[in-house]
């Protein structure tokens, strides 16, 4: 009686441990591959609690979305100039299986082999367009150019889908970048230039024209100052002549008298004088 | 449930194993004895080893009841896998799940995160910008952020990368750097989205800042000239607008001026005639009531106010053959010697001995 809990114990612990080897499981995060005696028995794992026989041997593959980050590449673009394009890619593991006999379930190997593929068809697509179509023009139908083409052979070669391939950066390369700068430089100093014309310019026309209106304004008021003086002659002369005319004959005597009198207003003024003069009539004798 | 059952187990009365601990103390089973130090005097207290054993299994469930507490924070949510599988998202409280048959990731899904990129990119017109840029993104969906994407900030990186050399890439450098500077941030948002969505990243893009959008080193003397450039020409402008505004009144001035000179001029001249005329008329009526008195007192009033004012050299040549020689040099030149010194006394002097000499002459006849 005493041994017999013995043999249940040791049978018990063995489970347990034989439990231990074979119950494994797969994240969420994961596919697994079965593999018995080097075959795969069970391709695709799906997440979760799962038995095998301990000597069973478990893959497990990530199949999270993957990014992949391209070294920038010198391209020739259709115009002959060099770009670096410098892109990454979003792929996953669709087909766990082929994935891992192609791969033999290494990442790094997997990203290689995508790379280089990506890379070629990247090269080629770049060398169809021109420069600027490259920069700015078409960029989506590129891209989507890209990731059809790449995507086709990865899923067929690698078990790889690509979700999205993008460029991130195109720029030229150092050796010509002092160009682009030279070019930059020279169009913003020609920008600086036109700026400074077109003050001058601005200034110049604006100083032209406050002096045309000044130059006017003086001659309206000349003109308007000419005509209220001919005005003011005019009347007076109106009044002078109306005044006058009543006795033209002692009006002449009158201003005859008047200009005698401002005429010889100074000692400087010497008068060589006859006593035959009317006015010494009475100088002479007290009868004319 | 196999591995979590030794230890719930050993506490239970009524476990099987309690039946061996008895058995140990018996001297002739040292295979009793050898499994009871491995199990349970293991510690060497040599104490009840049932108690020992009973204390070890309570505290190994001790521990296993609070390895499975956790409590959540109200800003975070919790990714639970079970047995590796996706089970289900559990938000704030407290909770409790099985250790090693639950695995729960805590995800803060309210913080603010922000991604900082700065680069340098290509515009559409083959000109270079420098641009800084700060993504606030928060984790929208955790099942996907956790269970989806691997490395999900690298991932964001590349992706603003990319958007933002589309959109740069659209722009020239002029509009990049000045004119739709402020669109560039909306612009890249929905795009960046759009991408996330696709790599089913869990991420929300809440706002897209662009701090910062220059002109690269290289260059920066020479567009800061265009700046000073545009600065000069709106000087300039500004200060022959100062001018035009100086100018132009000064000019409405000095017509007005004229203007009003004028009116003055034939004001004064109207005022004169009406005053000469009136004055004439008046003299006129006078000279009608006796005209030849008036005539005559005119003139001597008028040739007295001159001579009383000239310098008079008095001639009777009714003779007709003398000649006279008459200093009109010395006598100017005295007079106004005279009139400069300001002396009457002098002036009147000299007057007189022309007078003397005058009257001399008029002796001599």
């Amino acid at each position: 009686m005493k041994q017999a809990p013995m043999y249940v114990i040791g049978s018990l612990v063995l489970l347990v441990f034989l439990l231990l080897f074979s119950v494994f499981t797969i994240r969420e995060t994961e596919r697994g591959l079965l593999l018995r005696f080097g075959e795969i028995v069970n391709p695709d794992l799906k997440p979760g609690l799962h038995i095998s026989f301990p000597w069973d041997d478990v893959q497990r593959v990530d199949v999270r979305n993957q990014t992949l980050d391209a070294p920038p590449t010198p391209y020739l673009t259709a115009d002959k100039e060099y770009l670096d394009v410098d892109a990454y890619i979003v792929w996953r593991v669709v087909d766990v299986q082929k994935f891992y006999v192609s791969t033999n379930n290494s990442n790094i190997q997997a990203r290689s082999l995508l790379e280089r593929r990506a890379l070629d068809v990247l090269k080629n697509k770049v060398a169809e367009r021109s420069m600027e179509e490259v920069i700015s023009g078409e960029r989506e139908q590129l891209m989507a150019e890209l990731t059809r083409d790449v995507t086709e052979a990865a899923e067929r070669e690698l078990g790889v889908q690509v979700l999205d391939i993008r460029v991130k950066r195109v720029d030229f390369p150092e050796e010509t970048i002092g160009n682009v700068y030279e070019e930059m430089r020279s169009d913003l100093n020609r920008i600086a230039e036109l700026y400074r014309a077109e003050g001058r310019r601005d200034a110049t026309k604006i100083r032209a024209d406050a002096d045309r209106q000044s130059e006017i304004l003086i001659a309206q008021g000349e003109g308007e100052s000419k005509r209220i003086r001919g005005e003011g002659d005019a009347e007076a002369a109106g009044i002078y002549a109306a005044a006058y005319s009543k006795n033209p004959e002692f009006y002449k005597f009158y201003r005859s008298v008047m200009a005698y009198e401002n005429s010889f207003s100074s000692k400087q003024d010497i008068m060589v004088i006859s006593p035959d003069s009317e006015f010494f009539d009475y100088l002479k004798s007290a009868k004319p | 449930m196999p591995w979590n059952k030794p230890g719930n187990n050993s506490s239970d009365p009524n476990d099987p194993w309690k039946k061996r601990h008895p058995s140990s103390q018996n001297p002739a089973n040292e295979a009793a004895d050898l499994f009871k130090r491995v199990f349970g005097g293991g510690n060497g207290s040599g104490g009840n080893p049932l108690r020992t054993m009973g204390l070890v299994g309570l505290a190994l469930a001790g521990l296993y009841l609070f390895a499975g507490y956790f409590q959540l924070d109200q800003k975070e949510k919790g990714v639970v896998l079970q047995f590796g599988q996706f089970n289900r998202i559990v938000d704030a409280g407290p909770h409790w799940f099985p250790p090693f048959v639950y695995d729960v990731t805590r995800v803060n899904v309210e913080q603010t995160r922000e991604q900082k990129i700065s680069a340098n990119m290509l515009t559409k017109n083959q000109n270079v910008v420098d641009i800084d840029l700060a993504v606030e993104y928060r984790i929208a969906n955790p099942e996907d952020y956790v269970l989806k994407v691997d490395k999900p900030e690298f991932l964001l990186r590349n992706a603003i990368e990319s958007a933002l050399r589309h959109v740069v890439g659209n722009l020239s450098f002029e509009d990049a750097i000045v004119n739709q500077r402020e669109s560039i941030g909306p612009n890249i948002k929905p795009r960046l989205q759009q991408y996330l969505d696709n790599y089913n990243s869990g991420m929300y893009i809440m706002q897209v800042k662009v701090t910062e959008v220059e002109p690269p080193d290289p260059v920066k003397d020479a567009y800061l000239d265009v700046n000073n450039a545009l600065k000069n020409q709106k000087a300039e402008v500004l200060k022959a607008k100062r001018h035009a505004n100086v100018v132009i009144p000064q000019a409405e001035g000095t017509k007005q001026k004229k203007i009003e000179a004028a009116e003055g001029y034939k004001a004064r001249r109207v005022e004169e005639a009406i005053g000469a005329a009136a004055r004439f008329e008046s003299l006129l009526a006078e000279y009608n009531k006796a005209p030849q008195v008036t005539r005559d007192r005119l003139y001597l009033e008028s040739v007295e106010k001159v001579l009383q004012n000239s310098t008079k050299v008095f001639i009777d040549d009714g003779n007709g053959d003398n000649v006279i020689f008459l200093p009109l040099d010395q006598i100017n030149n005295t007079n106004s010697g005279a009139s400069n010194t300001n002396s009457s006394t002098q002036s009147g002097y000299v007057q007189d001995q022309v007078i003397q000499s005058g009257s001399e002459r008029l002796r001599n006849r």
